[in-house]
């Protein structure tokens, strides 16, 4: 059951990350990987969200592990940087690094707190 | 004064790539689809299996349950040596049949996660650990981006089937 839902959750987030990042590369062109950064800071919000409410296993497989595991990317950011790296564009790579961590960081432990609250 | 461009050819690249493995023409070179219809089957499944391994892959680490994320971090670091290995493959041209479930994993997959690290690193803190909170942020970034460059250095070495004709060669 729990890797139906695992399945299921991923099937969905890797869908929503393709349009979107589709969608914020087509508005904000290609200079800066704008895309990832939204679904990644997005993902990152969505499951300190869940975890902040607190989730039983079934809705932690399906939403955390699923949903947001696939809807973000480590490896699609890796390799952007190490295209900035490449290109010599080194202040894009580091801008791109620091302020993914820190604004994924801090939207997380925003809505972490937010929905403990509530 | 090349920079902007040149930074723009080389986000191309992973468009790029990303196209070789969604278009379905046989011939010419690869169109990326954008966002038709047919080509969110490949992305699901893509999502899905990558969603699957990578919890599997969690599950079975020691520590899965509080202390450090090593899971997290050991299926981010694989992801990023196999986007690089199959970057530089996809770049020589069409992909193989063979590799397609493969690439469609690597590719399009949901394997590696921001979130979850985000987690890591939230939780670490949240636990007073700050040393091991910074330990484990540094260690996934620069981990990770050694991985993608040995991946593209080794996507090199994995032989392509660069004929036109694909039942032509048999290795």
């Amino acid at each position: 059951m729990t890797f139906l839902l695992v399945l299921i959750g991923g099937a969905f987030g890797a869908m929503l990350r393709y349009v979107l990042d589709a969608k914020v590369k087509k508005r904000f062109g290609k200079a800066f990987p704008w895309g990832t950064l939204t679904v990644n800071i997005l993902g990152a919000g969505l499951l300190g969200a869940l975890h902040g409410a607190g989730t039983g296993t079934a809705v932690e497989a399906l939403l955390g592990t699923g949903f947001c595991g696939a809807l973000t990317t480590f490896s699609t950011f890796s390799l952007d940087t190490v295209h900035l790296i490449q290109s010599g564009d080194h202040t894009k790579a580091a801008v791109n690094v620091f302020v993914s961590l820190l604004l994924g960081v801090v939207v997380f432990a925003l809505l972490y707190v937010v929905f403990r609250a509530v | 004064m090349e920079d902007a461009g040149r930074a723009r050819d080389h986000l191309l690249h992973r468009e790029k790539a990303e196209a070789s493995v969604l278009d379905q023409h046989k011939t010419g070179p690869p169109r990326h689809p954008g966002l038709k219809p047919r080509v969110f089957l490949d992305i699901a499944v893509g999502g899905a299996i990558g969603a699957l391994l990578r919890y599997l892959i969690t599950e079975a680490m020691p520590g899965a349950q509080g202390g450090f994320p090593w899971g997290t971090l050991l299926v981010n670091v694989l992801a990023c040596l196999l986007m690089g290995l199959l970057t530089t493959y996809l770049l020589k041209g069409r992909p193989h049949a063979v590799a397609k479930p493969l690439l469609v994993t690597g590719y399009l997959g949901g394997f590696s996660t921001f979130s979850h690290l985000i987690d890591g690193i939230d939780s670490l803190a949240r636990a007073g650990s700050w040393g091991l909170s910074v330990t484990y942020a540094v260690v996934s970034v620069v981990g990770g981006l050694i991985a993608i460059v040995v991946g593209l250095r080794l996507g090199g070495a994995i032989p392509h089937p660069s004929d036109r004709a694909e039942g032509g060669a048999a290795s």
